[in-house]
């Protein structure tokens, strides 16, 4: 806690306060305000202490007091109005809810409703309320604080097992994360602002008063779009054909200007709103698809031009500032994911992979380290899930050499010095990335796994006491896992030891992502296999089984499946005594969860494998197991679980059956492993009946 | 305006010049630099030639005075640039004069030490700066208690130092080491001649004069660098290059004064 968390202001500073509450006339006023405001910027004691001897209530009253005056009070409402902006921008929560209590931001609406005679006192306003809606950065973190629109800041990474290709695919839902409104909403600037009639009209109405307002309005959209009914509701207000209108108009201002080879000195504004419009659009397409698609079919009554045509003539070189070449890029990889456009689209795999790429390993123009740190964030967002990207992106060594660099050494990402929070999140960004590389070809895998003291760095991060470094260094482990070459080289003890201390965490995310890990390296051929089950792996995967966490659940039972593959007598038996036989009946009738349903029918079959069928039916009672199969059967279930039904009552009739017609029914096996794994799944992994 | 403006341009022309013609001369060699690290340095010309190369260099006045206009709009000087302008014949009529005067007045304000007058200027011209940029008002109001030392207000200083510089001091490291280097003066009978001295030269004021102009610029969303500054720049990387493959060329050694050197 700061130390001056408790001060209250100086005897100076009190005397200049109670002129402040005295009712004098206006020039006085204004001297005074203008005092307390050059106090209160750049300062955090001076906005703490004088919060705590109620500065805010008055600054309010007084903004109520003046916004009614039918005079031209405008200069001093300028004035109250940068004051109370600095508060807003305090990283004291309780200042800018104090704030939000008393009005502010409906008081500024109305304002800016009704007084619209003055174009710095719109100015002045408008960039007040976006002060309420920024992130607020402290000098030493880049942190999601407050009320910013997790769209926009560093986006929620989907875990890799979410996309896993070992996991029947057709229940595979979004983290609803996502969507879900942060708790805190209800009491959120956003919130208040939607609850203001006719808030966005006025912000529609002011969009035109100056270059300036533009701007800050354009960036309080940003913050507006933080689930998909907020974005609707903004799309229905028609900000977009406003939104591309303004883009259009700024590209072709900024073009006139430079090729006005008269002009002295080139200001930056056009740009500035460019960048700021494309991430709006960016943001409101986040995560929508119909909004994406109806973005991508927009065109411009003007010029005629599609929306994608304008924004990818911005790929065509690295602009100044370098957030339009983001932006631009980050429009069309929304698009990729809400499956608008395809991932192999040129504008997609060529245009905007590259310029990310560019921009977090060679630009020189790129000299902001949290715009490194997003373009990493966006890449994984990216490549998660398209490998047919993988390759793109790692055509040449240029984007794995980065990523490396900025494990090894991230302090030399940029030449200054960097925080230790801000290196924290460039490593974990960075070997997040790796993972998702590592996810699916295997040479690219072979690639990540063969550079020298990578494991062994990922190692050293899992054991810092940051967890995003610790989750970040389990993803790798969980890429690299997804090969059989990597499971028999590269996973040791010191691994293995890792992941059983993982998966014991009290961290709900780090216990996920191990489990992912380990369903892979519990296989048969596994180096790790033994080592695991000698430190209690069994046992834990058994408590897994009935957490509340339905992922961590699904994880649980498809380890336990990978672990009875070609597994010996005794480790079958140890697991059905762990489920118990009666449980395996109660969930063979009961269990409505059809994912957790695959998982354990295909325990079942692996179970059954021809040289432990007999030993184990006797425990099963044949006759029940198969008449309980049957009456699934019947039932109306996904094509996935019929297919599975079906194989394994073919295979436990045959056992009655002589060998020959045995050899029948692991043919239609074969089929019923394809039917599991997606096309994009690791073809080695696909030659096993397993994860 | 006199001639002397127009030589460093040349100069850095005559780099550019330079580095194309130490490219095109070693093109016709069978092999790169980076190859054939032993072998003797290559002359490209002789001064007498590159002068003469120099020469046939075509450069507009028209350019040259833009270059001009545009140094004297970007560090500030109004009155040199309206009477270049009216001299030179050219409007400045996309130029915003009023925030011209406002970013000089705040430079006069502290290079003359008056800090806090500063400090009320930009809070007025940009009320949100100093809280988004903390060091900038770190540098600020440091170079305020630096004033406060000069004039030998001893326990203003201190209380100075303890109500408004503290906060910064517990944030980052640099900025503490900063605070500490300045308090240190206060130990000195003759802070001018003590180690941390530099931070009592009127060159200090300037430099958080030039800190603050460039973050005002930004701030309204201009170039913080003037096209000049950019040119110099430019000729020193090139020239950076010409050395690092061993060409021998007349090189700029004087960028102020255009003085090349005699190869």
């Amino acid at each position: 806690m700061p130390s001056y968390d408790d001060d209250v202001p100086t005897q100076e500073e009190e005397n200049l306060l109670k002129q402040l509450r005295e009712n004098q006339e206006e020039q006085q006023r204004l001297r005074v305000i203008s005092e307390v405001k050059n106090l209160v910027i750049g300062s955090k004691r001076c906005k703490t202490a004088f919060y705590r001897v109620g500065t805010i209530e008055i600054l309010c009253n007084l903004l109520q007091e003046f916004s009614s005056i039918n005079t031209n009070s405008n200069e001093l409402l300028i004035e109250i109005i940068d004051c109370i902006s600095s508060f807003a921008k305090s990283s004291n929560k309780k200042i800018v809810d104090r704030l939000m209590e008393l009005g502010c931001i409906q008081q500024l609406f109305l304002l800016l409703s009704s007084r619209t005679d003055s174009i710095q006192l719109c100015e002045s306003s408008l960039r007040c309320l976006r002060s309420f809606f920024l992130p607020k950065l402290s000098s030493t973190t880049f942190s999601k604080v407050d009320y910013t629109n997790p769209f926009l800041t560093p986006i929620s990474f989907v875990l890799l097992c979410d996309q896993d290709a070992q996991k029947p695919p057709s229940l595979i839902t979004q983290t609803p994360k996502l969507v879900q409104l942060p708790s805190f909403e209800h009491y959120s600037p956003i919130e208040i602002l939607f609850e203001i009639p006719q808030s966005l009209d006025v912000l529609l109405r002011l969009i035109s008063v100056s270059k300036c307002a533009q701007l800050s309005i354009v960036e309080i959209l940003c913050c507006l779009c933080v689930n998909n009914e907020r974005q609707k509701q903004l799309v229905d207000k028609d900000f977009v054909p406003v939104v591309f209108r303004l883009l259009l108009q700024n590209i072709s201002e900024n073009q006139q200007q430079q090729q006005n080879s008269k002009l002295c000195s080139i200001n930056l504004t056009n740009e500035y709103i460019i960048g700021v419009c494309l991430k709006f659009l960016c943001s409101l397409c986040h995560e929508n698809a119909s909004i994406a698609q109806q973005l991508h079919d927009t065109i411009s009554s003007e010029t005629n031009q599609t929306l994608c045509e304008v924004v990818s003539s911005l790929l065509c070189k690295i602009h100044r500032p370098v957030v339009i070449s983001y932006y631009a890029s980050k429009f069309f990889v929304n698009l990729c994911k809400t499956k608008v456009l395809d991932a192999d689209h040129p504008s997609v795999a060529i245009e905007s992979l590259s310029t990310l790429i560019h921009l977090c390993t060679k630009s020189i123009l790129n000299k902001c380290v949290y715009l490194h740190i997003e373009c990493l964030d966006t890449l994984i967002y990216l490549l998660n899930g398209n490998s047919i990207l993988h390759k793109n992106a790692t055509y040449t060594e240029q984007l794995l050499n980065k990523l490396f660099t900025y494990i090894f050494t991230p302090s030399k990402v940029l030449d200054e010095q960097i925080d230790e929070l801000l290196l924290v999140q460039i490593r974990s960004s960075a070997l997040t990335l790796l993972a998702v590389l590592s996810s699916y070809d295997e040479e690219i895998k072979k690639r990540i796994a063969d550079e020298g003291n990578l494991i062994a760095t990922a190692i050293e991060c899992y054991r810092m006491p940051y967890v995003s470094l610790q989750l970040a260094a389990l993803r790798l482990f969980h890429g690299l896992s997804r090969s059989v070459h990597q499971l028999r080289t590269t996973f040791n003890d010191t691994i293995c030891d890792i992941l059983l201390d993982a998966i014991k965490s009290s961290d709900l995310d780090i216990v996920k992502i191990s489990s992912c890990v380990i369903s892979n390296i519990v296989l048969e051929f596994s180096t790790c296999r033994t080592r695991l089950l000698n430190g209690g792996i069994l046992s834990i995967l058994l408590a897994l089984l009935t957490h509340t966490d339905h992922d961590l659940c699904i994880n649980s039972i498809w380890a336990l499946r990978n672990l009875s593959y070609l597994s010996t007598l005794k480790i079958k038996q140890d697991i059905i005594n762990g489920i118990t036989v009666d449980r395996i009946y109660s969930l063979l009738e009961r269990c409505t969860d059809e994912q957790f349903l695959i998982c354990l029918l295909s325990l079942l079959r692996n179970f059954f494998d021809e040289k432990d069928t007999n030993a184990l039916l006797t425990i099963f009672n044949e006759e029940k197991l198969l008449s309980t199969l049957q009456r699934l059967r019947e039932q109306t279930h996904p094509e996935e679980i019929q297919r599975e039904l079906i194989t394994l009552i073919d295979h436990l009739n045959s056992n009655n059956n002589s060998s020959e017609q045995r050899l029948s029914s692991d043919s239609v096996g074969s089929s019923c492993r394809t039917s599991l794994f997606p096309d994009y799944t690791c073809d080695e992994m696909d030659q096993l009946d397993c994860s | 305006m006199h001639a002397h403006f127009a030589q460093p341009i040349q100069a850095a022309a005559a780099a550019a010049v330079a580095a194309a013609m130490a490219v095109s001369n070693t093109s016709s060699t069978s092999s790169t630099s980076e190859a054939h690290v032993s072998t003797p340095v290559h002359h490209t010309a002789t001064k007498a030639e590159w002068m003469e190369a120099i020469e046939q260099q075509r450069l507009e006045r028209s350019t040259l005075n833009r270059l001009i206009i545009n140094y004297l709009v970007t560090e500030g000087f109004k009155e040199a640039a309206e009477k270049f302008a009216e001299e030179a014949g050219i409007s400045l009529n996309n130029v915003d004069l009023t925030s011209l005067d406002e970013r000089l007045r705040i430079r006069e304000a502290i290079e003359s030490g008056r800090i806090q007058d500063a400090i009320n200027l930009i809070n007025t011209k940009a009320p949100e700066l100093l809280d988004q940029n903390r060091q900038l008002a770190f540098h600020l109001k440091q170079q305020h208690l630096i004033e406060l030392i000069r004039s030998n207000l001893i326990d203003d200083a201190l209380t100075y130092a303890q109500i408004h510089l503290a906060e910064f001091a517990e944030e980052e490291i640099k900025m503490r080491q900063e605070l500490e280097k300045t308090m240190a003066l206060l130990v000195f009978d003759k802070p001018l001649e003590s180690p941390y001295g530099y931070l009592m030269q009127i060159s200090h004021r300037q430099q958080v004069a030039n800190e603050i102009n460039s973050a005002l610029l930004i701030y309204q969303n201009d170039e913080s660098e003037s096209d000049l500054s950019m040119l110099v720049r430019m000729a020193t990387y090139m020239q950076d290059k010409l050395d690092q493959k061993q060409l021998r060329y007349p090189k700029l050694i004087d960028i102020a004064g255009g003085k090349l050197e005699d190869s």
